[in-house]
C-alpha cells in the first residue's frame, strides 16, 4: 500500500493494469517461429491386399485354363514318367533325346506326374536331377512354377544349378523373383552361375555384380569370369562390367517395355505382402528381391507407398531407394511420401537415391532437390531432418552443397554434421577447389574421431573417397608395349587403399570393442596421412579456399 | 468511488498477473527428450545400469556389427536402435529409427509416449504418476509384459518359447521381467535393475541349465537339462551357441588332449540349410552319449575310462577352426560347466 499514493486516479489503476497483463501476456508468449512450409498429404488406402486378391483370382483362373488346354490324363501316367527318370538316369547321354521325345509326347500332365516322383523321399539325386532335366521339356509356367521352388529349396547344390539351367531355356519372367532370391542365400559357385544366367536369360542383370565378386576369388580363368563374359557378349556387350553400369544406371536400353505376366506380379506382391509380418527375415529377404528388380517395377512397386499398413510403406520406401536409379520413376510418389510420418524418412533417403546423380551421367526426370531441401528446414522432424541431410549426399546436386555446408557446421548436432560431412566428402567432385574438398574429408576424419557417433557410415564414406581418388588417378591404359607411367597420386591411394584393405577383420571371428577401436583408429589415422601426403602434392594456395571448419 | 474501483483493477490486475505466471504443475508440458543422456540428470543410478547394460551396447557392440556386417544388413537395425516401441504399439514389430542410433536400445526406445494429437510431447511411460517432473512419467503397466519386450525379442523367437515352456503359465510361472529385470535393492532403494541381466551375466547362464553324467550300459552318457532359463538354450537363435566337449581325463600334472566337440545347440542361419535346429527347448531334458569321435559319430565311449566333460556357452556360432574346435582359445566361448566322470 506504500505505493498507492502514486496511483491515485483510476486512470493510473487502469493504466497500471493494462500494463501488468501487457507484460504478462507478452512474457507467457511462445517465441515466434518462422513458419515452414507444410509437407505433401496423400490418401492411404488399403493397395497390397485387394491387389493381392485380384491377382490370385487371375492367376488361379489362368491356371486352370492352362491345366484345361492339356487334355486327358494318359493311362499309367505316374509309372510312365517314373519310368523315363530311371531311363534317363541310366542312359547313355546319346539315348537322352528319347526320352525327352517321349516325355513329349506324355504332354504337360507329366509336370504333375515328374513332381510327384521329385517330391517322394525315395527319390535319389540322379533320379530327382532327371525329373528336372525331363521337366524342362514340358514348356509350361506350371513347370517354371516348381522349377522356382526347387532354386529356393532344394538342399543339393546340383539341382539348384539344373533347376535354373532349364528355367534360363523356358521363357518366363515368374521365376525372377525366386532367382534373386536365391542369389542372396546360394553359396555354391556353380549353381550361382546357372542363376545368373537364368535371369539374364529375362533381362536382369543382378547375377552380375554377385558374379563379380566370384571372379575376385576364382581369378580370370575361373567359370564365373567365363559366365560373365558371356553374359556381356549375350546382351550385346563387349565388356560385362559396362552392362554392370548400364544396369545400376538404369540405362533405358535395359527396361523391358513389355509389361510383366499376371503370375510375375501375384508373385511381385505376395513379397509386398510379407512386409507386413513380425519376423524381420522375410522383410529382409523382400527388400532384397524389390532392390533387384528391372526399372520396369518400380512404378507398380511405388503404389504400395499409399497402403494403410506402415510397415509396407517403410519397406517399399527403402526398397525404392535401394533399387538406385533403376527406382527412378517411383520419384514423385516418393516426394509424396516425405509427408508420411512413419516412412517420411525412409522416403526422402530413397529419394536421394533414385535421382541421384552422384556417379551417372543421365540426368533424373524427376527434381528431387525441392522436396529433399524442404524436409532439412529447420522446425521439421529430426529423424526427417537427418534423413534429408543423408539423401543429398546421395542426390549429388550442386545445389545441396551450401546446405551441407550449413549443416556441417561445428555447432550443429554431431548426428547431423557427420551426415553432413560424409556427403561433402561423397560429392567431394563437384567442389571446384580440390583443397576444399580435401579440408571436407579432413574435417570427417576429426569429427570420425567422437566415441558418440557410429562411423559405419564414416568408413564407407572415406574408402568410396579413397577408390574415387584411385580410380581417378589410374594411369591410362599402355600404348604399345610401354605401360604408362603411375603417378605419384595414383601411388598414394594405392597404398592407402592397401593399408585399409589389411585391417579387415576375420569375417568369422568378431573383434573385442577394443580391436574395433583400434582399426577405427587406425583407418583414420591412414586416411589423416593419405591427406597430408595429398596437400603436399598441391600447389600452396591461401588457407582461405578452404569452407570447411576442421575444429 | 474512484478509489474502489483503481482497488478493484489491481485485484483483477493481480489476479492476472497470478493466473499468468503461477506454476501450474497439472497443466506443465513434458520435456521434449531427444537423447537418453537427458534422462541421466534425475535417473544416474538407473542410467548407469543401463550403461553397463548390453542394450546400451546394442549398436556398438563388435559381434553384431561384424554379424550384420556394419548393419549393412538393414533387417537388424530396426531392434539395434529402435524407435520408440508405445509409438510402434506393444507386441508390434519395431521400427528403426534413423536418429541417435549410438544410444541403442535405450530409455527412450521403451519409455516414451508418443506425442499427443497437438504434436507436444506425450512423457514417459513409469511406475508412478508424476505430473510435476520433467518427463512427466504416467503408470503403464504394459511395461511389465512380455509383449512389451516381443516386439524385438520374438524375432530370434525367444517370447514364443517362453510361451510353450511351463514358465508362461505352469509350475514354474515366470516372466521376463523376473529373470531379466530382478528387484535390486540399492541407496536408491528397491528397483528393477535396467542392467538387463541375460547371455553375458555367466551366473544367469549356469543357473539355467544343467549337465550330469552316467554310466549307462556301461557306457558314459550325459544328459542336458533346461530347468531354468524359461526359453530355448541358448536363445537368440543363429548367433549364440551352445557346446558339449569331452576328453579323456588324464592324471595331475599331465598335460589333457584337445577337447573333442560333441554336440552342438544352435539354431542355424537361413543360408545354412544343412544345419539342423539343436536348441535345447525350455523345460527339456537331452541325453546325449559320449561318443569317440566329433559331434556325435563314432563308438559310445566306455565307462570304465575316466573322462571330463564340459559345457560352453558361446556368443557367437563360430571358432577359429571349425574342424577342431578349442573352447579354451576362443574369447567368445564362456565355460558354463565343467566336470569329471570317473569309473566306480
Amino acid at each position: 500500500m506504500m505505493a498507492l499514493p502514486a496511483l491515485r486516479s483510476a486512470r493510473r489503476w487502469g493504466l497500471f493494469a493494462a500494463t501488468c497483463a501487457l507484460a504478462f501476456t507478452a512474457c507467457s508468449k511462445e517465441p515466434t517461429v518462422a513458419a515452414i512450409p507444410p509437407l505433401p498429404t496423400f490418401a492411404l488406402r488399403d493397395v497390397v491386399d485387394p491387389m493381392l486378391a485380384e491377382l490370385q483370382a487371375k492367376v488361379a483362373a489362368a491356371d486352370a485354363a492352362e491345366r484345361a488346354s492339356w487334355g486327358a490324363v494318359p493311362e499309367d501316367l505316374d509309372a510312365e514318367a517314373r519310368g523315363l527318370v530311371t531311363f534317363l538316369s541310366t542312359a547313355r547321354s546319346n539315348m537322352a533325346d528319347a526320352a525327352f521325345e517321349d516325355i513329349g509326347r506324355l504332354g504337360n500332365h507329366a509336370i504333375d506326374a515328374l513332381i510327384r516322383v521329385y517330391e517322394d523321399e525315395a527319390t535319389s539325386i540322379d533320379d530327382k536331377r532327371s525329373c528336372l532335366r525331363l521337366l524342362g521339356e514340358l514348356d509350361s509356367p506350371l513347370t517354371a512354377r516348381f522349377l522356382s521352388t526347387v532354386v529356393v529349396s532344394e538342399r543339393e547344390a546340383l539341382l539348384r544349378a539344373v533347376a535354373s539351367w532349364k528355367l534360363a531355356r523356358l521363357d518366363y519372367d515368374m521365376p525372377v523373383l525366386a532367382l534373386i532370391k536365391q542369389l542372396k542365400y546360394e553359396k555354391d559357385a556353380e549353381a550361382l552361375d546357372y542363376h545368373a544366367k537364368a535371369l539374364a536369360a529375362q533381362g536382369n542383370f543382378a547375377g552380375l555384380a554377385p558374379l563379380t565378386v566370384l571372379v575376385g576369388q576364382q581369378g580370370p580363368d575361373g567359370p564365373a569370369n567365363q559366365t560373365l563374359w558371356q553374359i556381356g557378349s549375350d546382351a550385346g556387350y563387349d565388356n560385362p562390367y559396362d552392362l554392370l553400369d548400364a544396369w545400376r544406371s538404369a540405362d533405358p536400353s535395359l527396361t523391358a517395355t513389355e509389361p510383366h505376366s499376371e503370375r510375375f506380379r501375384l508373385g511381385l506382391w505376395t513379397w509386398i505382402k510379407v512386409f507386413t509380418e513380425f519376423q524381420l527375415r522375410g522383410v529382409d529377404d523382400g527388400r532384397y528381391i524389390i532392390t533387384d528388380l528391372g526399372a520396369e517395377s518400380a512404378d507398380e512397386v511405388a503404389t504400395a507407398l499409399h497402403d494403410t499398413n506402415r510397415y509396407v510403406r517403410v519397406h517399399v520406401a527403402q526398397s525404392l531407394g535401394r533399387m538406385g536409379r533403376r527406382g527412378e520413376s517411383a520419384a514423385a510418389e516418393l516426394a509424396q511420401a516425405i509427408g508420411d510420418p512413419f516412412a517420411g524418412a525412409a522416403a526422402v533417403e530413397a529419394l536421394g537415391e533414385v535421382c541421384s546423380v552422384r556417379r551417372f551421367d543421365r540426368a533424373p526426370a524427376f527434381d528431387a532437390f525441392p522436396a529433399i531441401e524442404t524436409c532439412t528446414l529447420p522446425g521439421r522432424d529430426l529423424g526427417l531432418q537427418l534423413s534429408a541431410v543423408r539423401a543429398l549426399g546421395s542426390l549429388g546436386d550442386l545445389r545441396g552443397l551450401p546446405i551441407l555446408k550449413a549443416f556441417s557446421n561445428p555447432d550443429q548436432i554431431p548426428e547431423f554434421r557427420q551426415a553432413a560431412l560424409e556427403g561433402l566428402v561423397l560429392l567431394s567432385d563437384l567442389e571446384p577447389d580440390p583443397r576444399t574438398a580435401l579440408a571436407a574429408v579432413d574435417a570427417l576424419v576429426r569429427q570420425g574421431q567422437s566415441q558418440d557417433l557410429d562411423v559405419g557410415s564414416t568408413m564407407r564414406a572415406l574408402l568410396d573417397w579413397m577408390q574415387r581418388g584411385y580410380m581417378s588417378a589410374a594411369p591410362p591404359a599402355a600404348a604399345g608395349d610401354t605401360p604408362a607411367e603411375p603417378s605419384a597420386r595414383f601411388g598414394i591411394f594405392d597404398n592407402a587403399l592397401k593399408a585399409w584393405n589389411a585391417l579387415e577383420p576375420n569375417a568369422y571371428v568378431p573383434p573385442t570393442a577394443e580391436e574395433n577401436a583400434a582399426r577405427k583408429r587406425d583407418r583414420l589415422d591412414l586416411v589423416q596421412d593419405l591427406i597430408r601426403d595429398l596437400r603436399a602434392l598441391e600447389p600452396t594456395q591461401p588457407d582461405k579456399a578452404i569452407k570447411i571448419e576442421t575444429h | 468511488m474512484k478509489q474502489a474501483i483503481g482497488i478493484l483493477v489491481l485485484v483483477l490486475a493481480g489476479w492476472l498477473a497470478i493466473t499468468l505466471v503461477s506454476f501450474d504443475s497439472t497443466a506443465a508440458p513434458p520435456m521434449n527428450f531427444t537423447s537418453s543422456k537427458d534422462c541421466r540428470d534425475c535417473h544416474s543410478q538407473i542410467y548407469a545400469e543401463w550403461e553397463a547394460s548390453h542394450h546400451a551396447i546394442s549398436w556398438t557392440n563388435p559381434a553384431p556389427r561384424l554379424l550384420s556386417n556394419d548393419f549393412a544388413k538393414e533387417d537388424c537395425i530396426d531392434c539395434h536402435a529402435p524407435r520408440p516401441i508405445f509409438v510402434t504399439g506393444i507386441g508390434e514389430r519395431v521400427l528403426p529409427r534413423p536418429t541417435r542410433r549410438v544410444e541403442g536400445v535405450d530409455c527412450i526406445s521403451c519409455h516414451q509416449l508418443p506425442a499427443k494429437p497437438d504434436g507436444t510431447p506425450g512423457g514417459m511411460a513409469g511406475t508412478i504418476d508424476n505430473p510435476s517432473a520433467p518427463c512427466n512419467p504416467t503408470v503403464q503397466r504394459d511395461l511389465n509384459k512380455p509383449e512389451f519386450c516381443a516386439g524385438c525379442h520374438n524375432q530370434h523367437k525367444t517370447v514364443d518359447q517362453w510361451r510353450n515352456s511351463s514358465f508362461a503359465d505352469g509350475i514354474n510361472k515366470q516372466d521376463c521381467l523376473d529373470c531379466h529385470m530382478p528387484y535390486v535393492e540399492d541407496a536408491n532403494g528397491r528397483h528393477r535393475t535396467h542392467r538387463f541381466p541375460g547371455g553375458d551375466d555367466m551366473d544367469l547362464v549356469r543357473g539355467g541349465v544343467e549337465l550330469t553324467g552316467a554310466n549307462v550300459d556301461g557306457n558314459w552318457v550325459l544328459t542336458l537339462t533346461n530347468t531354468k532359463t524359461g526359453h530355448s538354450f541358448p536363445t537368440d537363435e543363429r548367433s549364440r551357441a551352445g557346446d558339449v566337449f569331452w576328453r579323456p581325463l588324464v592324471a595331475a600334472g599331465e598335460t589333457p588332449g584337445p577337447w573333442q566337440h560333441l554336440h552342438r545347440l544352435r539354431s542355424p542361419y537361413r543360408d545354412e540349410v544343412d544345419i539342423p535346429d539343436t536348441l535345447l527347448l525350455a523345460d527339456e531334458a537331452r541325453t546325449i552319449p559320449v561318443l569317440t569321435g566329433y559331434q556325435g559319430a563314432g563308438d559310445p565311449v566306455a565307462a570304465t575310462q575316466p573322462i571330463e566333460v564340459a559345457l560352453y556357452y558361446k556368443r557367437t556360432p563360430y571358432y577359429a577352426d571349425p574342424s577342431a574346435p578349442d573352447p579354451e582359445s576362443d574369447l567368445t566361448a564362456h565355460l558354463v560347466t565343467r566336470f569329471e566322470l570317473t569309473p566306480q
